[in-house]
């Protein structure tokens, strides 16, 4: 950690110490150091340095809360930022669930958990490290004849956590990122496509020429795509794909939309949401894990837990606000940390080769996720299966469905793991959505 | 008052022969621009829920970017401290894109004389807390006398108010000062086992009392309200191929999506767009004449000057179907040989500029709205959408509705629900068949969103109709 992190944590606590006890006080402060680098055509085309700070004050008066923030850590800015904070709570109304994080709470500065990685590059470093990438996809095929470019970016970011009950809390973390998105043109028709990388630990990280590789492999695949009839057939979903399906899940099971009935799950609990083959696991721990974290964004421990346990939800993910709107205790889940899908039956290598019929969908465009009725209807890009086998790329349709019936549908589940996200979830097959096409 | 030249320049000892050192270190004979841009915004947000005002906060965001272009390079860097020693550090971070050391001495004229197309006042102060919070209160109680089946309203009221300065190698500098202000209403309604969601909300580049003080709010009440009852009896959406007629007003996001970021000046130099190349073209139908307008007084999507200084203006993108040119900001501007269009905006200081829209809209044309309905045998009429997206290299764009209805012999019948529409800018501009005379703007609660950044945006456009387009529903 970064000497100003140290002392502007001393100061901080120094000066929520020195608070009045008539109300509650909460500090968030965050520090992100980082640069990012963008080469097209073998050539450096940005370079940018971030440096950046935010602190954020929450105060509690008699059950109001009044939320500031700033930018400028000087003296002056802070005692503004904290006295805004109490001036919005003074005007706003009672609200008896309003109030900070008491149990649980976090009690550990500069906590070690295998996130943070620092290290150091010059700028042709990185340079070098895009235009390696990029050169790997542009040497791949004749048909890449345009390029967006491959961009590398790292970033170490500080969190610090304070509140008037006893929160005190603070980690580093690191992050490493590469892509790269090229253009390929058959027969005067284009397709772009990219792939990414992003680890905690640069040593963790895909290759450039990778990187590079799977780009250009990804859009060349894409060439050719033709236009499908509607029909209703099952559908496979990439990792990638998957993690946004499961983070719609998770959005549905978080207790600030339960509570205001603004979920298609709100009456789940208990009951079974997936097919009972599937488990969904929340570990906040994992060594190098995008997820990790070892407290919540209100200083509450985070904990293991099992979120649905063979199909069944067994719980909603809760921050103090929502659980005493549902009179419950905090999950520590003011966000999550890692998530892992998993399913006892066996991890299939392959579920395309168990699919006669069906589309594999591997791009989805939109935001038709209604998480309110859980009616599910976006634009998609993809490979129809024909016989176990790829045949060709398909474009311009969409596939529909609800949620509720896409999580029961979820029949298989692979183990091609994807590795950028804190949801971690292999491919997904779900028996039956509709495809809408021409 | 423009709180970078009466707050931050004075605290932190700055003066225009320090920019001018600053914007020298920052240039040189090898760099075609540098710049400088100054930030001080404020931002505020209540909301009631529950029928309790029971949030509210504020931010401060203040900060500096610099910048240092040369041909296809850009060098950036940026901070929060407006200290002369350290930008004139971050100025050199820039310049240390190209390995050169020279510097060029310059001197900085102001450029005022743009026209001022909103009022140079903070909104978070144009009306006391307690008047924010009585008409929060105020508008929930409106909404929960309108309807028993009422079981959630979430009202929102923000505003923010963006003080800016950029100074330029090019040998100028402006201020500018931005208010915008934001209304938002979601009303869920529940009958039997259904629950369905409405929302509405309105802004622009004003403050308070302009929306306030009028019946506008409570017109938007009623619309959240109505859209949510018409979705209580919404039936699923049949999936193929079929004719849709668009509404007038917001629907132009699909205009936006579909078209505005493919005419973006940065992709068309790097030809990563399918309408590269294609200016003097045929892109549409002779129907379509699209403008990007940033002049319109008060408007969410306006600037008088945009993020580099340059005043907006109003551009037309397709006339008469023939693609007129693209919307560009200096840089991409330089490089493709043509003028800057006013189109350079930037989500903040610490961010890089780039081609934005502004307003976007379509002409109206000669039919009537009613006309166009009529005219449809079997089909879909869309009225409100929730969002979409586009793939710019590809044409392809998806759009949701949030407020649909099938079209039956000429008669608007049964609202559908979860309609996706999916198609390809270009070839569905072609088939855009029939345009009303009633283009309307929406009202003011766009933001779009590109390679992270996000701006404030307004669309619209008239009553059309698009001949085939494909539709996603569950039903077959």
């Amino acid at each position: 950690m970064s000497a100003t992190f140290h002392e502007t944590t001393d100061k901080l606590k120094n000066i929520i110490d020195g608070l009045d006890n008539k109300r509650e006080y909460e500090f968030h402060f965050n520090s992100t150091d980082g640069a990012d680098v963008t080469s097209r055509f073998g050539d450096v085309e940005n370079i940018q340095y971030h440096n950046d700070e935010s602190l954020t004050v929450t105060c509690i008066d008699g059950k109001r809360k009044g939320v500031a923030s700033t930018n400028n850590l000087s003296d002056e800015s802070i005692k503004l930022t904290i006295e805004k904070s109490k001036t919005i709570a003074s005007f706003l109304e009672t609200d008896e669930h309003q109030g900070l994080a008491k149990d649980n709470l976090i009690n550990q500065l500069n906590i070690d958990c295998d996130i943070n990685f620092p290290k150091t590059f010059s700028s042709d470093q990185l340079i070098d490290m895009t235009v390696e990438c990029e050169k790997a996809a542009l040497d791949y095929d004749k048909r890449i004849n345009n390029s967006e470019g491959s961009e590398y970016g790292y970033s170490q970011s500080n969190n610090l956590i304070l509140n008037s009950h006893g929160a005190v809390g603070s980690y580093s973390s690191t992050s490493y990122t590469l892509s790269c998105v090229v253009i390929a043109e058959e027969n005067g028709l284009k397709e772009r496509d990219y792939a990414y990388t992003t680890r905690r630990n640069f040593e963790q990280t895909e290759s450039a020429q990778a990187i590079g590789k799977l780009s250009a492999k990804k859009v060349i695949s894409r060439l050719g795509a033709k236009s499908i009839s509607t029909r209703k057939c099952p559908v496979i979903l990439t990792p990638e794909l998957s993690v946004g399906l499961f983070s719609s899940f998770l959005s549905a099971i978080n207790g600030n939309n339960i509570y205001k009935k603004n979920s298609f799950l709100s009456e789940y609990l208990n009951k079974q949401v997936f097919a009972s083959h599937i488990n969904i696991t929340e570990k906040p721990d994992i060594k190098e894990g995008l997820g990790t974290k070892p407290f919540d964004s209100e200083g509450v421990k985070t904990s293991e837990k099992n979120i649905i346990e063979g199909g069944v939800l067994n719980t909603f993910l809760l921050d103090t606000y929502s659980a005493s709107q549902l009179k419950s205790k905090s999950t520590g889940n003011s966000g999550y940390t890692n998530i892992l899908i998993e399913s006892s039956k066996k991890m299939l290598n392959d579920l395309i080769e168990s699919v006669d019929e069906g589309i594999l969908v591997t791009e989805m465009m939109g935001s038709g996720a209604n998480m309110l009725t859980g009616d599910y209807s976006r634009g998609a890009f993809g490979y129809l299966i024909e016989k176990g086998k790829i045949s060709y790329p398909v474009t311009n349709f969409t596939i529909a469905s609800n949620m509720i019936d896409m999580f029961k549908n979820i029949e298989e589940i692979g183990n091609d793991y994807y590795m950028n996200s804190k949801i971690k979830c292999g491919s997904v097959m779900i028996k039956d959505m509709t495809i809408g096409g021409n | 008052m423009n709180i970078i030249k009466d707050y931050i320049f004075e605290e932190n000892k700055l003066n225009f022969n320090k920019i001018e050192d600053i914007i020298a270190e920052s240039s040189g004979p090898s760099i075609d621009l540098s710049d400088l841009y100054m930030q001080y915004t404020t931002v505020e947000s209540w909301t009631c829920e529950d029928g309790i005002v029971k949030s509210g906060s504020q931010h401060i965001d203040s900060g500096y970017g610099i910048r240092s272009i040369s041909n296809e390079k850009t060098g950036f860097s940026y901070g929060n401290n407006f200290n002369f020693n350290e930008i004139m550090k971050a100025a050199k971070l820039s310049k240390s894109i190209i390995k050169s050391n020279s510097s060029q001495s310059l001197n900085l004229k102001e450029y005022s004389d743009f026209e001022k197309l909103y009022i140079s006042e903070s909104p978070l102060a144009s009306v006391t807390d307690d008047q924010k919070v009585n008409f929060l209160r105020e508008i929930n109680k409106y909404i929960k006398g309108k309807d028993e089946r009422v079981e959630q309203v979430i009202i929102n009221l923000s505003s923010s108010f963006d003080s800016i300065f950029v100074a330029n190698s090019l040998g100028t500098y402006s201020f500018d000062d931005r208010p915008l202000v934001r209304f938002n209403v979601m009303v869920i309604l529940k009958s039997g086992d259904r629950v369905e969601r409405g929302s509405a909300g309105g802004g622009g580049r004003y403050t308070y009392p302009m929306l306030l003080d009028t019946k506008r709010p409570y017109e938007l009440a009623d619309e959240a309200i109505r859209i949510a009852d018409v979705n209580l009896t919404s039936e699923p959406c049949k999936a193929g191929n079929t004719t849709v007629v668009l509404g007038s007003g917001w629907p132009g996001v699909l205009l936006h999506e579909a078209v505005g970021h493919g005419l973006e000046g940065d992709f068309n130099r790097k030809k990563t767009s399918n309408f590269s190349d294609l200016i003097g073209q045929k892109v549409a139908s002779d129907l379509c004449t699209v403008i990007d307008d940033g002049t319109i007084k008060d408007r969410r999507g306006s600037l008088s000057i945009d993020d580099e200084g340059t005043p907006t203006a109003k551009n037309t993108l397709i006339e008469n179907g023939i693609l007129k040119g693209y919307m560009q900001d200096l840089m991409n501007a330089k490089l493709m040989d043509v003028k800057p269009t006013g189109n350079g905006r930037r989500e903040s200081y610490a961010h890089l500029p780039m081609p934005r829209m502004t307003n976007t809209y379509m002409l109206g044309g000669t039919s009537e709205a009613d006309e166009i309905i009529e005219s449809v045998k079997d089909g879909i009429y869309a009225v409100n959408f929730s969002g979409g997206q586009v793939d710019i290299t590809s044409g392809q764009f998806v759009f949701t509705a949030s407020e649909a209805y099938k079209i039956e012999s000429g008669k608007v019948t049964n609202a559908i629900k979860g309609m996706t529409l999916i198609g390809n800018g270009p070839d569905v501009l072609k088939k855009v068949s029939m345009v009303a005379n009633d283009m309307k703007l929406d009202d003011g609660v766009g933001t779009c969103g590109k390679e992270g950044q996000s701006v404030p945006v307004g669309v619209g456009q008239p009553t059309l109709k698009i001949d085939d387009i494909t539709v996603g529903g569950t039903e077959v």
